[in-house]
Order: structure tokens, then C-alpha cells, then sequence
């Protein structure tokens, strides 16, 4: 299907790829369906990916989250588990039953990132991450503990080494 | 809106499965214990409302984000 996005233009996606948020995200209740485009993406759009350079962690670390009749509501968003390791996402039974995972290693987390270019820093929301579960190609965005998290954790400047070139990821 | 008073140790019923007790009163604190299905979520206000300006801010920063990704931050990520 086609989706019109604000920085990629028009673009191809599998109907496969795309995810429903079936309560949305907190402030964008409106929108239920998502689709998550790996960053550099690569869907069949030579031109474009002709011009961009590979990406220098190999494995798309940073993707695109579009929600699908909506081109103004756009995110990036990460894995976050390589910048923090230490990064716990607790996952209450409501949300592993709206997610219909049976285990949480089906449950996927990704954080949106936000950018303060004057400082060169990029940060990560590490209070409301996003839940995804692929084989349901079902998500939601769930609230973490307050005293420990915030919206803006700094990500190193530096890539850290787990998600250098060819590496193994998990 | 309903506003209902209650003392230290009384309740309210929110529906019939949910259960709000005042437990106790410190100054301008209240604790309050809440019964509830594992199915109902229960969050902070102002915890909610710090993830939606994340969003928005997520989405306000989208178009930034992509230069910086794509251009910026290249030559020091090799």
C-alpha cells in the first residue's frame, strides 16, 4: 500500500508491515496504524537508495515510525537496549494480552528519539516505550516508572561498540 | 463531575471491581489504595502527560532527526 510520508515522500509498504496500535500513542490517540520502515530504509526505491550511503551500523539501528492515513505524525525510533543496557521495560499483563504475546521475548521495544542539534545530542524517550509484538503486528505504548525514567536520556555520541558494523545484535 | 468527600479508611466503589480508599492524610498529600482488576491500568496524570510531549516532541523533531541521521552524524559514526 502507498503512504504518504513527510521526509521519505510517497512510499511503498507490504500491507504485512503494517502495525496497529489499537490505543494509539498517548497525545495521538487518533492514529491506530503504524508502519515501522528500517532507517536507511529499503523498499525498492532505488533512486533514493542510490543516493543515500549505507549505514554505518550495518543493522538499521534507527527506524521510521509513519503512522499510515496520518503523513504528519512521523517518528524515529530505536532499539533502545544497545545505548542502555541496563534499561529495564516492565510489561503488565493488560498490555501482554492486548499484544496476544505469549512470552515476552515475542514483544519487541522501541523508544522515539528527539534531537537537540546545538548540542549534537540525541535522546531517547525511555518513559514511554513502544511495545511491538511482529507476529500479531500489534503495539502499544506503555508508561514506565517515573523516578527512574524520563522522556530525554542522553544517547552517547558515539555508536556504541554492540551495534558496530556486521556485529551480532540481539 | 462528582466530588466525594471521605475520611481516613473510607472508600469508593468504581464500578464493580474497583476500589479507592483513603489511606492516610500527610499535609497537602493524600495516599490513596486502589483495588483494581490486573486488566485496568492505572497511571499518574502527570506522568501521562509527560509521554504525550514526548510524542509530540518525537514528531516535532522528525524532519531534524533525518538530516542529522543521514548527514551529520556520519562522518563521526564510522
Amino acid at each position: 500500500m502507498k503512504i504518504d510520508t513527510p521526509c521519505l515522500g510517497v512510499i511503498q509498504v507490504p500491507e504485512e508491515a503494517i502495525i496497529r496500535f489499537p490505543h494509539g500513542l498517548y497525545g495521538f490517540e487518533g492514529a491506530h496504524a503504524y508502519c515501522l520502515i528500517p532507517y536507511p530504509f529499503s523498499l525498492g526505491n532505488k533512486e533514493r537508495e542510490a543516493k543515500q550511503a549505507p549505514a554505518p551500523w550495518g543493522s538499521p539501528t534507527f527506524y521510521w515510525l509513519q503512522a499510515v492515513d496520518l503523513p504528519k505524525i512521523a517518528m524515529i525510533v530505536t532499539d533502545p537496549f544497545p545505548f542502555f543496557p541496563a534499561y529495564e521495560v516492565e510489561i503488565c499483563d493488560s498490555a501482554a494480552e492486548l499484544l496476544q504475546a505469549a512470552s515476552a521475548a515475542e514483544i519487541a521495544i522501541y523508544t522515539t528519539i528527539t534531537v537537540a542539534r546545538e548540542q549534537g545530542c540525541l535522546y531517547a524517550n525511555l518513559l514511554g516505550p513502544l511495545a511491538v509484538n511482529h507476529r500479531a503486528r500489534l503495539g502499544m505504548q506503555l508508561v514506565q516508572d517515573a523516578t527512574r525514567y524520563t522522556t530525554r536520556h542522553q544517547i552517547e555520541d558515539r555508536l556504541p561498540s554492540s551495534v558496530e558494523k556486521d556485529s551480532p545484535r540481539c | 463531575m462528582l466530588v466525594v468527600a471521605r475520611k481516613v479508611g473510607q472508600s469508593i466503589l468504581i464500578g464493580d471491581a474497583i476500589e479507592v480508599t483513603l489511606s492516610a492524610i500527610r499535609g497537602d498529600q493524600v495516599r490513596l489504595a486502589i483495588k483494581a482488576p490486573r486488566s485496568v491500568t492505572i497511571l499518574r496524570k502527570e506522568t501521562v502527560e509527560q509521554v504525550e510531549q514526548g510524542n509530540a516532541a518525537a514528531v516535532a523533531s522528525v524532519t531534524e532527526l533525518t538530516e542529522w541521521l543521514g548527514e551529520g552524524n556520519r562522518q563521526d559514526a564510522y
